[in-house]
């Protein structure tokens, strides 16, 4: 029994990318317990080097297919700002739109394909086992998503990795008959996204989702865009909170490199970023749903600013550091985007003709941020005179969250030793309940690791 | 890879000491069939000496060497890639020769890049032209001289002669 | 008899896995004689990879000793082997890391990106990168490639339905001109443009002087970017009669005698022509033949 022994469960499942669990076990004791990212890297800081900036948008989007909506507009904004373009109102109300899209759709799988599955049929949890016992309800769920990425299609092109941002606006408009469709599904939408965030305060104050074994993890800051306060997916200020809640500090996005530096780690490879002042441990900080809404004072549409009351009032503080609150903070999401996605669809601006202006290429610098479905996203490129990107540098969503992950989990794993410690399929039973707390922060782990890499032994 | 690296260091590089001082270059020269071919046939049945190893395609017109024939060829392991057409405006299918010349640039950029710099060359001349097309030869021949063989082949020789 | 299918990811962004749940509702009709028995992003099973799997979906290329290990394991067990996507099936935008040398690459990125505060390059239990971006067919033997980054939900569904019912599918043969709305010209183009330049409508933006990759690439997504007055990027590879999407494009370009966009030096056939099939590319063969040496 004293023979240190390592242990590793892979892959982790129901989640996007590639992701494992080792521990390291001499005498019984648990000595190490990692999470690692072990998605291969791809190097794109490096590659996407030399190539004309107005193609960055195109290129940069294939860091991720989940949120390629995201990358392919915060990689738009950094091109924009550094050419000091400023796009048209008409573009800037598109990407809003195409961001709901990305949400609705990145949302919807996350809440009805990857996580409920463990609440509903914890059995057998996969979307599959869901849609057999509730048909209608994984219908539902399909066609909700298919909404979000028939809207990305409608703006953008394509349903994965859109086309039509470019410097100065976007490529067309929003046609007619495109809309007429998606007019045509939108009150559908809104009825199933309601009765997914119904659901789930249901489950929570039922504490049925306390059985899958959550973990109230330690208080950390938090970081999200907002506008005026309001709760904002495309443009805005940043902020980070204590905490308690306090204001740390308001900054426009091209300061970020002032108040947040990344570690590296030996054993994934993920880049942890931190707050500067701080150092990596004080300054761990969360990003996503629940980090927006802690953030946001106000949410722009009413139905779900009612949710999110709601939700304030039950975990009774503010802001909420409990991981289950994120999932409840994603239906809240999930809601409004698809509130504020129609009020766009009924507006008659987005069809006008007005949607893009000429620019020049120069030689700059820019920040591009926006909030992708996991968290806040930031684009940094360096251009030469003629437009050329020189120099890249990408903070990416989830990697914010992963070393609070780490955290619930090794704690977890604490607790759980003796079963993982068994044969499976006990010990698989017991990693059962470790997988939806990594679920609850929905991380992106393709995304997370565009770039890096790793080496040595093996 | 690996079976490469294996092997001790100096061996190679003696094979490729031995192989630098026999080195005669293959050099693979497309002609046209109206002006350059005349031109080299000229060279030939005029006794102009030009250097050996340079073997001569005939091909409809130098418009008509496709990227992929110069690609296969340096695969193939050619130390060098000769292409020559007609005079400007003297193609016989109008325009060909512009266009070859044209691809050819682009291709050596690309060539360049990857570590191919320098074993292409494009002239344009006429049937009568023999002496540029040896002087063409000959300086090209030279060229590739001083880089060395074709990396590529310098592989194939180094595994095979252990 | 169900047929046993599994999907699995390399070096890839998930987008094909995505636009596998794209085919939407047809997704349940697809499922219903099958059994999904290994996917990471959809069902709960673990390694080792099951046995006996009548076809396996692998997104993604390779690009680390794990990736080439695991698409040999699935080998193994899988009868039918699909190279889902540009990234496996031709190298994909990672393909442009073969443009530099790999241990550079993770370098720069672990130590000379902005906000690094500590610097040092991850080594426990993380797989080794390999020098090469690799595509599937480099390792293992693929008997069917899905072509796109990613494929377009259609065609998925289309293939799919055709393998369930015991036949061969078959890809389009056309290019994306074939299927591209807009109106060519006979004249050349007077200059080459940049895409952040604002086109004609309705005219083919080869025509207009953008670089547009389709007649170099294969149809099948009804070109999705074109009638968006985007220039098709090439995500879907060669078509049956180009022997190299690159330098067929780059041939294009000497008959078209313009040499240089405005400003821009072409001087990154990589990116601009090759962006997900330089790693299968003729002349990424001949480099890695050199790099040999
Ligand atoms: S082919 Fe495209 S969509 Fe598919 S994994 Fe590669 S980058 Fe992503
Ligand atoms: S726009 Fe592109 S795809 Fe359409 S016809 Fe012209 S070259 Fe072909
Ligand atoms: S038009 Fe070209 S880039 Fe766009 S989806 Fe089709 S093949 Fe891909
Ligand atoms: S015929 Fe000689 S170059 Fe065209």
């Amino acid at each position: 029994m004293s023979n240190p022994k390592h242990i590793e469960f892979e892959p982790m499942t129901r989640l996007e990318g590639h992701a494992k669990i080792s521990l390291d076990v001499t005498g019984g004791k648990l000595n190490k317990c990692h999470f690692h990212i072990i998605e291969s890297p791809r190097l794109f800081e490096r590659f996407m080097e030399g190539i004309p900036a107005e193609e960055a948008p195109q290129l940069s989007e294939r860091i991720c297919g989940i949120c390629s909506v995201a990358h392919h507009l915060g990689s738009v904004k950094a091109v924009e700002a550094a050419w000091g373009v400023t796009p048209p109102e008409q573009a800037v109300k598109l990407r809003h739109l195409e961001n709901f899209g990305e949400f609705i759709h990145s949302h919807t799988l996350s809440q009805v394909y990857l996580a409920l599955p463990d609440f509903l049929t914890p059995e057998t949890p996969n979307v599959l086992a869901v849609a057999a016992k509730d048909p209608t309800l994984a219908k539902k769920g399909i066609e909700l998503r298919m909404f979000g990425q028939n809207i990305i299609k409608a703006v953008g092109g394509r349903m994965i990795h859109p086309c039509t941002a470019v410097p100065g606006g976007m490529a067309g408009p929003l046609l007619e008959e495109e809309r007429t469709k998606l007019a045509k599904q939108a009150p559908k939408a809104l009825t199933t996204a309601r009765a997914i965030a119904k659901l789930y305060f249901k489950l929570a104050k039922q504490k049925d989702i306390g059985r899958v074994g959550y973990y109230l993890s330690d208080p950390t800051h938090y970081l999200a865009l907002h506008n005026k306060d309001v709760h904002d997916i495309y443009e805005g200020t940043l902020r980070f909170i204590t905490p308690t809640g306090k204001t740390l500090h308001d900054f426009k996005p091209a300061d970020y490199a002032q108040y947040i530096a990344e570690n590296a780690m030996p054993y994934t490879t993920v880049k942890y970023p931190f707050i500067k002042e701080q150092g990596p441990e004080k300054g761990n900080y969360r990003v996503g749903p629940l980090a927006r809404l802690n953030v946001a004072r106000k949410i722009a549409s009413e139905e779900a600013q009612g949710f999110a009351d709601e939700l304030f009032e039950f975990f009774g503080t503010r802001p909420i550091h409990d991981p289950i609150a994120y999932n409840l903070a994603r239906s809240i999401e999930l809601l409004s985007t698809v509130e504020q996605a129609i009020t766009l669809i009924e507006d008659s601006s987005l069809q006008e003709d007005n949607h893009r202006i000429p620019v020049e290429p120069r030689a700059g610098e820019g920040v591009g941020v926006v909030e992708a479905p996991r968290g806040t996203l930031f684009h940094n490129y360096w251009t030469n005179e003629d437009g050329i990107i020189t120099k890249v540098n990408c903070v990416i969503a989830t990697g914010q969250n992963v070393r609070t992950i780490e955290h619930a989990v090794q704690a977890k794993a604490q607790e759980l030793l003796p079963d993982l410690l068994k044969p499976r399929p006990e010990s698989l039973n017991a990693l059962a309940k470790i997988e939806p707390l990594i679920r609850a922060y929905d991380p992106c782990i393709s995304c997370s690791v565009h770039m890096i890499e790793l080496i040595k032994d093996y | 890879m690996s079976k490469v690296k294996s092997k001790p260091k100096t061996k190679p590089a003696k094979a490729l000491a031995k192989s630098l001082l026999t080195f005669k270059p293959r050099i693979v020269s497309f002609c046209c069939h109206y002006c350059s071919y005349g031109a080299a046939d000229l060279a030939g049945t005029s006794k102009m000496s030009y250097p050996i190893n340079v073997e001569i395609i005939r091909v409809p017109c130098s418009g008509r060497v496709d990227p992929l024939h110069v690609l296969r060829a340096f695969k193939e392991g050619a130390d060098g890639v000769m292409i020559t057409g007609c005079l400007k405006d003297q193609c016989h299918f109008v325009s060909g020769n512009i266009y070859a010349e044209k691809r050819m640039q682009k291709l050596a950029k690309e060539l360049e890049a990857i570590g191919l710099g320098g074993r292409l060359v494009f002239e344009l001349m006429s049937a009568g032209m023999a002496s540029k097309w040896v002087e063409t030869a000959s300086s090209f021949y030279d060229q590739i001289l001083k880089l060395g063989p074709n990396p590529l082949k310098r592989v194939k020789t180094g595994v095979k002669s252990e | 008899m169900t047929v046993r299918i599994a999907t699995m990811g390399m070096a890839g962004c998930s987008g094909c896995h995505i636009a596998l749940l794209d085919t939407g509702v047809e997704l349940l009709n697809l499922l219903k004689d099958v059994e999904l028995v290994y996917s990471y992003p959809i069902v709960d099973a673990k390694n080792p990879i099951p046995p006996n799997i009548d076809v396996a979906l692998i997104e993604g290329s390779i690009r680390t000793n794990h990736d080439k290990e695991m698409a040999k394991a699935m080998r193994k067990q899988a009868k039918f082997v699909i190279a889902f996507g540009a990234c496996s099936a031709h190298g994909g935008v990672n393909g442009l890391a073969n443009t530099f040398d790999a241990q550079e690459g993770v370098e720069y990125v672990y130590h000379k990106t902005l906000l690094m505060a500590q610097k040092q390059v991850p080594s426990e239990h993380v797989p080794q990168i390999l020098p090469e971006n690799l595509r599937l067919s480099d390792v293992v033997k693929v008997d069917f490639i899905i072509p796109g980054c990613p494929p377009h939900p259609d065609e998925i569904a289309q293939i799919i339905t055709t393998l369930l019912a015991g036949e061969t599918p078959k890809l389009s043969s056309k290019s994306i001109c074939d299927e591209c709305p807009l109106e060519r010209l006979t004249e050349p183009p007077k200059q080459l443009r940049r895409i952040h330049e604002i086109p004609e409508q309705g005219i083919c933006l080869l025509s207009q002087g953008f670089l547009c990759m389709g007649p170099a690439t294969r149809a099948g997504c009804g070109a999705e970017c074109t009638r968006r007055l985007m220039p098709c990027t090439g995500c879907r590879g060669p078509s049956e009669t180009v022997w190299d999407q690159g330098i067929v494009m780059l041939d294009a370009l000497a008959a078209m005698e313009k040499d240089e966009i405005t400003n821009f030096k072409l001087s990154r056939l990589a990116g601009t022509f090759a962006r997900y099939t330089y790693a299968s590319s003729k002349l990424d063969n001949l480099r890695k033949g050199l790099k040999k040496k």
